[in-house]
């Protein structure tokens, strides 16, 4: 049988690696022990070398899984011996052999079940932190990428200061996603120090980590993770003792994967059976926890625990220099601006944003005479006609303007300078790019469901249906032409205060996801 | 492009085609402006290119994706059908021959191809049934529905092309295959739904076909609807929904949700799909009307009761 445990090889490279895999299994099985059997888990003799000591843990902790039948000692005792977190698969085969077994055939089959994720788990030869006494944040891909769109913000506003406030510790996925592992110093940078120290290199390497197993405790999922992370996540909610709450942000791939490159959703059905297993979902808008609840009703007929779904908007934060009119930020709008109203259209340039549908109605009204600007601010985006488009009527001399990437600083310019902004999404979580307008006091126009109706409910919006061309060139050549509609919008954008912080949604989720985690129904 | 310029160019496009494909053009054309005619949209005072231009200008959207079916050789995809129709709004029907002739351009198999109309028919997409290549829940029990499905008249079962951009009648060993006597055709002939339904019995989970499914749902003007049995593809897509290529059971449920009714094999299905409908506001719409039929168990699937049951479920799709 080919196991893990292996007395080292007397070949010097690979025996200092063996040697150095077998030492981290002796020092994380001597946690497990500590944790499961407290003082009957010490081995009685500390001279035994590395092997006999894991064997003899083995010994004990297997009798143990044996006799008690516990699937939280399970799945940590396999978790410490791979140095990866099992799937669902692996568990389901322990639970059966553990029902078979006695003590000594079910370590020889943990020994062997344990092999492959411990070659390419990627923890193999580290070192294990057990958690079960504060929350446990996966914040990999925030860690781990400059990428700073939604998601990432969300986590960079949120976790630092949970951070702050909270005792927490903050994870990422080892190099094949086997098992949580402890940030590195950059890392750490990228979520808690984004503002002042985003520019650290992508790839960080040679720095040690440590492996995190959260076991009795509470996982938190700000972001969505993996299919090979999933697996492991789901098998961690059904069997180690903790239990994952997670930000739903929405469920596009599942209801709109028009709107989607043609290859994605993979990762997003994988993390379907995670929200199953979950036990909150904080939701980002009241639609998108419409669409959560809409799925948790679809998993009733299978009978498991329903999440419980709570609608917690995020906030409106406005940087302080978002109304400062001496920002100036960029030359070339204002002088492109020519005393004409400006349009602006934020967003990246995919088929779910629409931006087709605003140039067909800006196209109508420039030959109808009427005489505007139209400003595309937002980079990113793929596949669609939109390039094509833009070049076709620039041609006509149509005064229009595409920057794809701008700073906050152009952006807020632009917005403010705005007469209004164009927002019909065609399906969205939340609909930033409206509140922030409002902010400002710049009406918007936007769709007339989903999370912009929500946001548009209290004033300065004109609704349309995103899908009828139509009614949004109506819309535009209204807010273009007819004053006295434009100023009533616009003073209740002006109007509009929001009050809420980052520094709100910080506490609030914590006690939605962590305070208040497996309360109530949903 | 003026309106003049946009006739010279259609009409120099079109003298370019020769021989069988001119033929085959002007046949095409023709028929399209006869279905619009019957249809009683028609003006029928002009004819050729000149009449399917004003046909096009007076028609609404589901003349232009009829136009784009027949003429391009390929049922359209969504995109396509917006983009010629905002073309026709902006440089009226000349213009939008153009785009239908630049979308045409990009389809070889034009000339391999036999172009049909199927009026007044009942199209049945048995797509997965015939090859059970796919996983789908309730396989058996669709296919027993579509037998006795088949035995109506205006019944014609289709199954999407080996390119996935057209529907064509299912050949006599597929038929066989299905246990089912009914219609069939030749693989290189393909069928145009107007004024028909398109029921969807089996499955259409890749992103070409069912991105052209979605846009015969939303903009055609054909009825239908989805015969359903759950989606545990999605609730219990776990592991498997790696492996799974490109195929996704959500763009199942997207064509579903283009389509006006849905039929839930049984009451579990009915709550899986009632739970989907919930999550489609986001999107900004209603999604299908869900009936439940609960069929019989499979051992009673000659009985009266089964014969009822998909009676039941035949009237809530056609409408």
């Amino acid at each position: 049988m080919t196991t893990t445990a292996v007395r080292p090889s007397s070949s010097a490279s690979g025996g200092a690696a063996s040697r150095a895999i077998t030492h981290a299994q002796r020092n994380r099985l001597a946690t497990v022990a500590n944790a499961i059997l407290g003082d009957d888990g010490t081995v009685p003799d500390r001279s035994l070398d590395d092997y006999d000591a894991i064997l003899w843990y083995l010994g004990k902790l297997c009798d143990r899984v044996v006799l008690e039948r516990r699937d939280d000692e399970l799945w940590l005792l396999f978790t410490s011996l791979a140095g990866a977190m099992p799937g669902e698969s692996d568990m389901e085969k322990g639970i059966d052999a553990r029902s078979r077994f006695t003590g000594s055939e079910f370590m020889d089959w943990i020994i062997a079940a344990s092999s492959a994720p411990a070659v390419w788990g990627g923890g193999a030869d580290s070192a294990m932190e057990l958690v079960s006494d504060r929350p446990v944040v996966d914040v990999n891909a925030c860690a781990r990428s400059d990428r700073h769109t939604g998601i990432q913000r969300v986590e960079r506003e949120t976790i630092p200061r949970w951070n702050a406030a909270h005792d927490i510790v903050v994870v990422a996925w080892t190099h094949r996603d086997g098992a949580y592992r402890s940030l590195k110093e950059k890392e750490r940078a990228r979520v808690f120090d984004w503002h002042t120290a985003h520019t650290v290199d992508s790839a960080i390497s040679g720095e040690e980590t440590h492996l995190v197993v959260p076991w009795r405790t509470r996982v938190v999922l700000p972001e969505v993770p993996s299919a090979r992370q999933s697996t492991r996540l789901r098998a961690l909610a059904r069997f180690s003792g903790s239990d994952i709450v997670l930000i739903g942000y929405d469920l596009i791939p599942l209801t709109s994967p028009e709107y989607l490159p043609k290859d994605s959703g993979p990762d997003f059905l994988g993390y379907l059976g995670v929200v199953k297993r979950s036990a909150v979902i904080a939701s980002i808008s009241e639609s998108a926890a419409e669409e959560f609840r809409g799925l948790v009703d679809a998993m009733l007929p299978q009978q498991l625990p329903a999440p419980k779904v709570v609608s917690h908007p995020l906030p409106v934060d406005i940087p302080s220099n978002a109304w400062d009119e001496t920002l100036v930020a960029n030359k070339d709008l204002a002088d492109a601006q020519q005393g004409l109203p400006v349009i602006v259209c934020v967003g990246s340039h995919e088929p779910r944003k629409n931006h087709l549908a605003v140039l067909h109605a800006a196209e109508r009204l420039w030959r109808d005479g009427v005489n505007f600007e139209l400003w595309f601010m937002g980079g990113g985006g793929w596949g669609t006609y939109f390039d094509v488009r833009v070049k076709q009527l620039k041609r006509r001399g149509r005064r229009l303007v595409v920057r794809k990437a701008v700073s906050d600083r152009v952006l807020w310019d632009a917005i403010r300078r705005a007469r209004f902004t164009v927002f019909p999404s065609l399906h969205e979580g939340f609909g930033l790019p409206v509140a922030e307008s409002l902010s400002v006091g710049t009406p918007v126009i936007t769709t007339n469901y989903g999370s912009t109706a929500e946001i548009a409910e209290a004033g300065g919006c004109m609704l349309v249906d995103p899908r009828d061309d139509a009614q949004l060139e109506a819309a535009m050549r209204s807010l273009l032409y007819d004053e006295s509609v434009f100023q009533q919008l616009r003073e209740q954008a002006i109007s509009r205060i929001f009050t809420r912080t980052w520094d709100d949604y910080a506490v609030e989720l914590w006690d939605v996801l962590v305070n208040s985690a497996g309360e109530g129904a949903r | 492009m003026s309106a003049r310029t946009a006739r010279l160019t259609a009409l120099a496009r079109v003298a370019r085609l020769t021989g069988a494909r001119r033929r085959q053009w002007d046949a095409r054309v023709a028929m399209v402006v006869a279905a619009i005619e019957t249809d009683g949209n028609g003006s029928a005072a002009r004819t050729g290119l000149g009449g399917l231009a004003s046909e096009l200008e007076r028609g609404g959207v589901r003349e232009t994706w009829l136009a784009l079916a027949v003429l391009g050789g390929a049922l359209p995809g969504s995109e396509l059908v917006v983009r010629v129709r905002r073309r026709l709004e902006l440089d009226g029907g000349w213009a939008a021959i153009n785009e239908i002739l630049a979308a045409r351009a990009k389809i070889r198999h034009q000339g391999t191809v036999e172009v049909s109309l199927a009026h007044h028919l009942a199209l049945i997409d048995v797509s997965g049934l015939v090859d059970g290549s796919i996983r789908l829940v309730g396989r058996g029990a669709a296919i027993a529905t579509v037998r006795q499905w088949s035995q109506r008249p205006e019944a014609r079962l289709v199954v999407w092309t080996s390119r996935g951009d057209n529907l064509r009648p299912i050949t006599a060993a597929e038929a066989a295959h299905l246990d089912v006597d009914a219609p069939v055709g030749r693989a290189d002939e393909i069928l145009v739904p107007w004024q028909s339904s398109y029921l969807l019995a089996g499955i259409v989970d890749d992103p070409d076909r069912a991105d052209r499914a979605i846009a015969l749902g939303v903009y055609s003007g054909n009825g239908g609807g989805t015969l359903g049995f759950g989606l545990d593809p999605v609730l219990n897509a776990e592991d498997e929904a790696y492996y799974n290529g490109p195929r996704r059971y959500a763009w199942h449920l997207a064509v579903a949700r283009s389509l006006p009714r849905l039929v839930a094999g049984s009451t579990r299905a009915g709550l899986e799909y009632q739970g989907w409908k919930r999550m489609l506001p986001a999107v900004g719409l209603d999604g299908p009307d869900i009936r439940v039929v609960a069929f019989p168990l499979r051992e009673l699937r000659s009985s009266p009761d089964w014969a009822a049951a998909t009676d039941t479920a035949w009237i809530h799709l056609i409408g």
